[in-house]
């Protein structure tokens, strides 16, 4: 019980915080009408390059590893038994907006996992009845504008509905705690020795076989097997639909609730390492 | 007590009419789409010298009596198919779907047929492919 004395939220604040500063200069030298080769040249040639997209690409992944771990902790200590629902929603839905800045930033790499993944989200989202073709012009819309509105979405509106979703819960926050200097520094030292990936260009015609990003490789496993409406939207929302569910439930459902979401998280877990072995 | 809720009911409901009325039209401008126009391709080969042409978007048979070409996109999710030269198929590297030279799926999870867009060929302008817009 003592790990849960650490605030783990404070640790993603500051890993967001890196990660909206950095993801400012990377911007500088970005071009999302040649995305691959933009990424190519800040990674060999411009000074620093490497290390500001590095840190982007870590800082951002540390912030959603320890907003999930803020999530189970809130989850753990019972803090959303004693919070408004309209808070508790607003917060459970900064979850996906947080998957979808991550995958934004993985499709603008331009390589071959980025525009795979890209062209899987296009698809997916446009199955969703109804709602599907005016989500996809919102978020993605690939095929008719490039990676124009990608781009738009991940420098600007997504950072924007976030923040506009997390106001109430970060204001008068102050981030405290050596152990978040620690956690900074640890990003920064991988920055150092560890380049951020870059997978082969998006035309390669050998490549047999792309993984995309860890947390969407149950996804892609899954969506070997089921159709991708239940695989690819039906799945992945469930979680959403479990944690957005808590603070109204009864205290009789809960319990239930909690064991569903531990089974969502097992049966995840499992699948991405079936896709991680592959 | 009665008048006191129906107007807090109807004014709630004005607020949402209101908000409704000054973000629709924003929402149907961000999600319009401008149509284009068809994309042409013009592919400089030599005929029998390659059995196919692997482009960005399309694979090319080049025929002068009979050319073809094959969409590279993936039925199943878009992802862009590869030809594998050693199974001499076409695979996806997202889902391991599987298709023939003709574009016949024969493993999935895709169910359907790759597509095949239209291609001419003349001796000035090399082979030209009209792709969808």
């Amino acid at each position: 019980m003592t790990m849960l004395k650490f605030k783990f939220g404070d640790i993603a604040l500051a890993n967001l915080l890196v990660s909206l500063m950095s993801g400012l200069f990377v911007a500088y030298q970005y071009d999302y009408t040649a995305a691959y080769s933009s990424v190519i040249t800040m990674d060999n040639s411009l000074p620093y390059g490497a290390f500001l997209r590095s840190l982007h690409y870590y800082s951002s992944q540390a912030f959603f590893l320890f907003l999930l771990i803020h999530v189970g902790e809130y989850i753990c200590r019972g803090v959303h038994l004693n919070m408004p629902v309209c808070s508790w929603i607003k917060l459970v839905l900064t979850i996906p907006g947080a998957i979808l800045l991550l995958f934004t930033g993985y499709i603008l790499k331009g390589d071959i996992v980025g525009v795979s993944a890209g062209r899987i989200a296009e698809q997916l989202v446009l199955i969703i009845p109804f709602i599907g073709d005016a989500l996809n012009r919102f978020f993605f819309s690939l095929k008719h504008d490039g990676l124009y509105r990608v781009y738009f979405n991940h420098a600007l509106v997504l950072g924007l509905l976030c923040g506009w979703a997390l106001w109430s819960h970060l204001k008068k926050r102050a981030i405290k705690g050596h152990y978040v200097l620690l956690c900074l520094f640890i990003v920064f030292g991988i920055c150092f020795f560890c380049k951020a990936p870059l997978d082969a260009p998006p035309t390669d015609a050998e490549v047999m076989l792309v993984k995309g990003p860890w947390f969407f490789l149950g996804v892609q496993e899954l969506l070997r097997y089921f159709s991708p409406l239940w695989a690819g939207i039906v799945y992945p929302s469930i979680i959403i639909v479990l944690l957005l569910l808590l603070p109204v439930s009864s205290k009789k459902y809960n319990g239930f609730l909690l064991s569903a979401i531990m089974l969502f998280m097992i049966s995840h877990t499992f699948l991405t390492v079936v896709a991680f072995l592959r | 007590m009665l008048r006191r809720k129906f107007l807090t009911g109807l004014i709630r409901w004005a607020k949402v009419g209101f908000w409704g009325a000054l973000l629709y039209p924003v929402f149907a401008f961000v999600v319009h789409k401008v149509p284009r126009l068809p994309v042409r391709i013009r592919v400089r080969a030599t005929p029998g010298e390659n059995d196919i042409l692997v482009e960005s978007d399309f694979f090319l048979f080049p025929d002068i009596k009979s050319p073809r070409a094959i969409s590279r996109t993936c039925t199943h999710l878009g992802c862009r198919v590869n030809y594998s030269k050693e199974n001499k198929l076409f695979i996806c590297p997202c889902h391991d779907s599987r298709y023939t030279l003709d574009g016949k799926v024969i493993r999935g999870p895709a169910k359907k047929d790759l597509q095949e867009f239209l291609v001419t060929f003349s001796k000035e302008e090399g082979y030209i492919v009209e792709l969808d817009a």
